[in-house]
């Protein structure tokens, strides 16, 4: 049975996008002071375009395809925009199971689960706090 | 759930490093109003914007400190980390590859021990756990091992290990920085006088170019230091094997316990440099990972000893991982295979001292004995490559591949349980396929890709020695 994420984690993903735009923005402020007016501009509508284009459509689209799920053998996490990829894991190879929770997550009571195993890992992004010390607790075998 | 508890304090030293940036507050503001004719009054002024910096930079460790919690349970370790990004991290005691308890000097004083923990997921870089904990609670994460076998390491072999593994650049890397710091911290005038005393040798030696010596010079003191730091590291050298736990103790002023567990072991490897081929030595080593991860450690099982007993002791300590018989050995006129790449580095050198003898002529006499030291590691490798061709092969009985190859400078003869291996490749050039001839490539677990390959062996003897069918 495939689940969801949480729609709260689009908040924690808008985070990230803006806090990539502080640096954006303090370009711009300096090119605006020291450069010239056009390229200063043309590199804010640029980076506003693209920011408005990331929160508008890219991150709804993100959280629409992604999907996980864990049984007993596997944890699956299908997801992106243009190509749609699932990764698995058998759940025997898991080693590491790591919880990740920043401020915004912490407000949204959501949380990201990074699964490590031989040879690779998998982020399982937007769970709630509960279900994911659930998962935490199914993964990390005794 | 046992409680959560905080680290040593001696750990808060750590946490200094990811806070440095912050001096970069002051400085940032020293360089603006330096450079300002009134500049002084103006950087007195907002001296709170510096006072607020280092404030931070003492507070922040502090509380990185305080909100590191570990709690250990007999099935698993938990570490909850982070001051802004909360990081819970479980790993079950049961998956761990290697438990290090490190008492450097300095933690000892203050009764405190380092303990690291890893798996075969993670970072291959560092350990996977890091702590600081006090002396009686680091006892706590070795697990019991009860009674166990003991094999005697005589001091003698670890100074042998600490001549063969030694290499120059390291030792002069090391040097390099402790030359640096030794004008700052004793003076110029010493730093001077070391000089003067280098130069005054590199003279005594007038068959060479004063260059050329003093280059000799350096990297010899530099594989005597990278020897002295290596008997440090290893010299009281023990190991023991308790049921499925193979302990391993080194250490003279930092001493470090490894715990590794058996099954979590991926291969033995019994290494060979020329020198020590010519001495008839061998050097166990394994993969584990965690063991041998720090800068500097060596992940060696047994010193360096002759075949018979390196043998017994392997056999004694990890009897699984003993070698196989080579069954399949590399065709022949397969020499010129393995001696290709020495042959063409030697090709190379004349030409290529004759170019920068014409590009920098003030420089001849340096350039032509650079030419010639050049010539004696492709030399080494071409000696290398001869041997490796006599001994190359591979065996796969009992469970378990053995195969015998040279990489860079090394002999090798690696043992991997079948349980560990991660693929096998079966290579053919163009050439190899017309002669019937392959190279094959054993890939072992390891946390990044690990490649065996021994070269130039029959196809059809590969096919029915692995049973691999087309």
């Amino acid at each position: 049975m495939h689940e969801k994420p949480s729609p709260r984690v689009l908040w924690s993903w808008a985070a990230a996008a803006l806090t990539a735009a502080i640096p954006l923005g303090v370009g711009s402020a300096l090119l605006a002071r020291y450069g010239a007016p056009t390229p200063a501009l043309l590199f804010t509508a640029l980076w506003v375009g693209l920011m408005l284009l990331t929160l508008c459509v890219y991150l709804p689209l993100r959280r629409r395809n992604l999907s996980f799920s864990l049984d007993e053998k596997r944890v699956c996490v299908t997801g992106g925009v243009v190509f749609i990829t699932a990764r698995y894991m058998d759940t025997r190879a898991v080693r590491q199971v790591t919880l990740l929770q920043g401020p915004v997550e912490r407000l949204c009571h959501t949380a990201f689960l990074l699964v490590s195993a031989t040879g690779g890992y998998l982020l399982i992004e937007g769970l709630d706090s509960d279900r994911a010390a659930e998962w935490c607790r199914r993964l990390s075998p005794s | 759930m046992t409680r959560p508890r905080r680290e040593h304090p001696a750990a808060i030293p750590g946490h200094f490093p990811q806070y440095l940036l912050l001096l970069l507050l002051p400085l940032v503001r020293g360089v603006r109003y330096i450079r300002i004719s009134d500049g002084f009054p103006r950087w007195l002024r907002g001296t709170w914007i510096d006072l607020t910096a280092i404030g931070l930079l003492l507070l922040l460790p502090a509380l990185a400190w305080w909100r590191r919690t570990y709690d250990l349970t007999p099935e698993r370790i938990r570490l909850r980390r982070g001051l802004i990004w909360r990081r819970t991290t479980y790993i079950p005691l049961g998956l761990v590859t290697t438990l290090t308890v490190e008492r450097p000097l300095w933690l000892r004083l203050l009764g405190a021990a380092r303990v690291a923990a890893d798996t075969d997921a993670g970072n291959h870089r560092m350990a996977d756990i890091r702590l600081t904990v006090g002396k009686a609670r680091a006892g706590l994460f070795l697990p019991e091992t009860g009674e166990g076998y003991t094999l005697p390491i005589s001091p003698g072999r670890v100074w042998l290990l600490a001549l063969l593994a030694s290499d120059s650049l390291s030792g002069v890397l090391l040097l390099a920085t402790v030359f640096r710091q030794s004008g700052i911290l004793l003076g110029e005038g010493l730093q001077q006088t070391l000089l003067d005393n280098l130069e005054a040798a590199a003279d005594a030696i007038a068959v060479i170019p004063r260059t050329a010596a003093l280059l000799t010079l350096v990297l010899l003191v530099g594989w005597l230091v990278g020897t002295g730091r290596h008997l440090l590291r290893h010299l009281p050298f023990s190991v023991c094997r308790h049921r499925d736990n193979l302990t391993l103790r080194a250490g003279l002023l930092s001493y470090r316990t490894h715990c590794c567990a058996v099954s979590a072991i991926n291969y033995a490897d019994r290494r060979q440099t020329l020198a020590a081929y010519l001495l008839r030595l061998h050097t166990v080593y394994i993969s584990c990972t965690g063991y041998g991860k720090d800068k500097n450690t060596l992940a060696v099982l047994l010193p360096p000893a002759r075949h018979r007993q390196s043998h017994r002791e392997l056999r004694t300590v990890l009897p699984a991982l003993a070698p196989a018989r080579i069954t399949l050995r590399p065709v022949r006129g397969a020499l010129l295979r393995y001696i290709r790449l020495p042959l063409l580095l030697l090709a190379a050198v004349p030409p290529v001292g004759q170019t920068a003898r014409v590009l920098f002529p003030l420089w001849r006499e340096l350039i032509t004995y650079l030419c010639l030291m050049a010539v004696l590691p492709c030399l080494w490798l071409l000696t290398v490559r001869v041997l490796d061709r006599c001994t190359a092969g591979l065996g796969h009985a009992h469970g378990r591949y053995t195969l015998c190859y040279s990489r860079r400078l090394t002999l090798h003869r690696v043992t991997v349980p079948d349980h560990k291996v991660a693929a096998v490749h079966v290579r053919q050039s163009l050439w190899q396929r017309r002669r019937g001839t392959c190279d094959v490539k054993v890939y072992s677990y390891h946390e990044f890709r690990h490649p065996h390959r021994v070269r130039h062996l029959r196809l059809e003897d590969v096919h029915k020695q692995l049973d691999i069918t087309n």
